[in-house]
């Protein structure tokens, strides 16, 4: 049930006029329940492989619990056997997705996602000083496994967060729908009206293809995100924001504090940090710091987790050769981006004219634009060849909506707290959707294609 | 005042879209008229005492106008292009919500297909049905691969990407089309001869399909509900073939439930049908002339099987036939001349 469906739409309908009225007081129950009908429609199958998920994570982070109060056991003993608890429910779960990834089997939607986001609450729990962080209620952690609107492509969720506003007692809000509607009439724009149109032809010519690629995958998977998103600020739920004008980043790190955020937190968060400073990372800028100097010692041990990372970010995204090398290629690159700091520094110092000026600032948007855009080759390559060709009326359509894409981001970059009236939003909301239904890529002669992100 | 704007703004977004999705819906008043015909119904006075259901089989080769000037009789052809067996049934479920009619006359020669066979065909026999629960279960019943029924409901999900295509007629005919049909019957007067009769290609299987007959004994059952006198007929063209093995189905069935049947094919001299004048493409439909004396024909049957009440002497009906009288006489005489002077007519609506 894709989230651009009539279906999906009808479901939502329904589901969101239950849990406003005859179903109020059991709005998580029914949340719960409406997102396993959901991931049902990707096959029944997968209910059991989330469902071990979170059976695993719940019993996981119990005995973790449990194992704070053993009496007769040391501080140390306590210790090592959360972690042996921690490590297995790690391993069972991060050697779950790992098998379906690599194994020839059906990959079960979302699973990615909701992987990694089960996985953060562990770690969680495990680093949680007290008891009181763990979750209790299986059917409670069911819910923040399973929540449908970010199910299949996240955003991914951290528990301390989304618990705020997940579990209920949410009385209807008209300006709160009416964000959730707009941000869904939004997101069905970029996905139908740009990306769908857009993604049939955009290995046709060869030049341009790394940047037709760009907007496609920008419109497609922040046109999903706002979807959820705005589902969520429907039932009054608040999902964290994954994307923040990633276009307007002036380098690759900052595009990646910009782009697919909750996912850099989630590697940044439990891989990178807690593996600079691991016992054998300490160790190793012990030794670098005797033998080569503050500089190395300072510098090797990053690096090694900046590599370590970003080749477990283009594992996670897939599992052929082209994901390693995009992710490796994102790490090199950051990695030499610090490594010529100093020159940048000196520069500016040199140039502060210039450097502080709107056409550099326009250069290093560009040029990290044109970068990223060239690194996506790596995940193009893997797409089949097209042929087809738009029309000269599709084209106005598609640089229209890229233009006002544009045009609502500069507004944003320079009005960021303005909300706009209710009248105007509703205006808007109904203009987009009038948009969507118009020029959307959708119905017969088009093939619908899913979000690119739900296959990751 | 802000309630005020939540209500407001979207209603005056729902009537822009509605404007919008009249704009795009194709009008099928140049080039494929069929498709403007199952709309017309619903403008027309529900004293019928004959409905025809079923594809050009009825809609070209009965002219409702022959058979009242003949007998009387009030009759209006529901027919569509492919129209199919449950396309049929539907219409006639629908047009019970406005009439009951005392005989249905049900083309059987669709009873070959098996299965929806086109989306186009859907359109030209569905979309110009009012909404109704008949409606959306003969959009379901028809659905090829990849429609959906929600299509039917809010066509602008269907015909969105006609922006592209809108041309003048899309304009000129935003508020209202023209009409088409003289009581359903779609009006050709060109003269083309039989010279040849194309084979039958054999075929793997003869067999009617289970949703064929799923539909004809729906068919059935509801006239037999609503009291109508049930005619199945094979109107009289010479191609595509009529299989003996289709014809000893409909035999066998009409025997079953006591229905009469007609193969109109069989009765082609009765009829006086001549094959140099009376087709405009060589045998596969009837043009005017075929057309009266099939009206003619299939009149006089039917009133051997019921009393039609003949609604001359009623002056209120016989104002309003006059005037479709002296519609179909003119759209007669300018196809004529066109033919005359072009070949061909080009003139069809009014």
């Amino acid at each position: 049930m894709s989230f651009t469906s009539s279906y999906f739409l009808l479901f939502l309908a329904v589901l969101a006029v239950l849990y406003y009225l005859p179903l109020r007081r059991l709005q998580w129950q029914l949340l719960l329940a409406a997102s396993f009908f959901y991931y049902a429609f990707s096959g029944i199958i997968n209910l059991a492989y989330i469902s071990a998920t979170i059976v695993t994570t719940f019993i996981a982070t119990l005995i973790m619990d449990r194992l704070r109060t053993a009496e007769g056991r040391s501080k140390k003993q306590i210790k090592s056997r959360r972690r042996a608890v921690m490590l297995v429910c790690l391993a069972v779960n991060i050697g779950g997705l790992a098998v379906f990834k690599y194994a020839p089997l059906r990959f079960p939607l979302g699973i990615s996602f909701y992987t990694l986001q089960t996985m953060g609450y562990l770690l969680d729990c495990y680093r949680a000083k007290n008891a009181e962080f763990t979750e209790r209620n299986p059917f409670r952690l069911a819910l923040f496994t399973s929540f449908f609107p970010q199910l299949i492509m996240g955003p991914i969720s951290r528990f301390s967060d989304l618990k705020k506003t997940l579990y209920g007692g949410h009385r209807f809000n008209a300006d709160s729908f009416l964000d959730g509607f707009l941000r869904i009439a939004f997101g069905m724009f970029k996905k139908l009206v740009i990306a769908d149109r857009l993604s049939p032809v955009m290995k046709t010519n060869p030049a341009l293809a790394v940047f037709l690629y760009a907007i496609v995958l920008y419109c497609d998977f922040t046109g999903g995100i706002d979807i959820a998103l705005g589902v969520a600020k429907i039932f009054g739920i608040e999902l964290a924001e994954n994307f923040n004008a990633p276009f307007f980043s002036t380098s690759i790190a900052d595009y990646w504090r910009r782009w697919h955020i909750t996912m850099g937190a989630w590697f940044r968060d439990y891989i990178f940090y807690p593996l600079s400073i691991s016992k054998p990372m300490r160790k190793l800028t012990m030794r670098l710091k005797e033998k080569a100097g503050d500089g190395a010692a300072k510098r090797i041990p990053v690096y090694i987790a900046t590599i370590v990372t970003w080749f477990l970010t283009g594992i996670w995204h897939g599992s052929q050769w082209n994901y390693i090398v995009w992710g490796l290629a994102n790490g090199v690159i950051i990695m030499l981006s610090q490594e010529c700091e100093s020159l940048y520094k000196r520069f500016r110092a040199k140039h502060e004219r210039l450097t502080a000026s709107k056409p550099y600032a326009a250069f290093a948007v560009i040029r990290t634009f044109v970068l990223m855009s060239l690194l996506r080759g790596f995940d193009l390559f893997s797409y089949p060849a097209q042929t087809a060709k738009l029309n000269a009326a599709n084209i106005v359509i598609v640089a229209a909506g890229v233009l006002l894409l544009a045009a609502i981001g500069f507004w944003r970059h320079s009005h960021k707290d303005a909300k706009p009236s209710a009248a105007w939003r509703i205006t808007a909301a109904c203009a987009l959707i009038a948009a969507v239904l118009v020029f959307g890529a959708y119905g017969l002669g088009y093939d619908a294609s899913g979000f690119i992100y739900t296959q990751f | 005042m802000k309630k005020v704007k939540f209500v407001v703004i979207p209603i005056v977004f729902l009537l822009l879209l509605f404007g919008l999705q009249q704009l795009l819906m194709p009008k099928y008043m140049d080039g494929v008229y069929d498709g403007a015909m199952p709309k017309e119904y619903y403008a027309e006075p529900k004293d019928h005492s004959v409905i025809f259901l079923g594809d050009c089989e009825v809609y070209e080769n009965f002219s409702p106008i022959a058979l009242w000037r003949e007998y009387g009789i009030s009759s209006y052809i529901r027919g569509g292009a492919q129209q199919l067996v449950w396309h049929s049934y539907y219409l006639l479920e629908d047009t019970l919500r406005y009439e009951t009619p005392d005989t249905v006359v049900l083309s059987i020669f669709a009873m070959q297909y098996g299965e929806p066979k086109n989306e186009a065909y859907n359109r030209l026999n569905l979309d110009g049905m009012r909404l109704s629960l008949s409606k959306i279960k003969a959009a379901k019943a028809s659905a090829t691969e990849g429609e959906s029924t929600l299509s039917y409901i809010l066509p602008i999900l269907r015909f969105h990407d006609r922006w592209q295509e809108l041309n003048t007629t899309d304009l000129q005919y935003y508020f209202g089309t023209k009409k088409v049909g003289h009581n359903g019957y779609l009006m050709k007067n060109e003269v083309k001869p039989v010279d040849y009769i194309p084979d039958g290609s054999k075929k793997p299987s003869y067999d009617f399909s289970s949703l064929a007959w799923e539909y004809l004994d729906k068919t059935r059952e509801l006239c037999e509900k609503n009291g109508i006198n049930l005619v199945l007929i094979k109107a009289p063209t010479l191609w595509p073939a009529w299989y003996p093995e289709y014809e000893t189905q409909i035999e066998d069935y009409a025997a079953k439930y006591g229905l009469t049947y007609f193969n109109m094919l069989e009765s082609v001299e009765e009829i006086g049908l001549d094959w140099n004048t009376d087709t405009y493409d060589a045998g596969n439909h009837m043009n005017l002339p075929g057309a009266e004396k099939c009206a003619r024909w299939i009149g006089g049957k039917l009133l051997e099987l019921s009393s039609l009440p003949d609604l001359r002497d009623n002056a209120k009906v016989s104002a309003i036939w006059d005037k479709k009288i002296a519609d179909y006489e003119r759209m007669k005489e300018i196809q004529l001349a066109e033919i005359k002077a072009y070949g061909k007519a080009k003139t069809i609506i009014y």
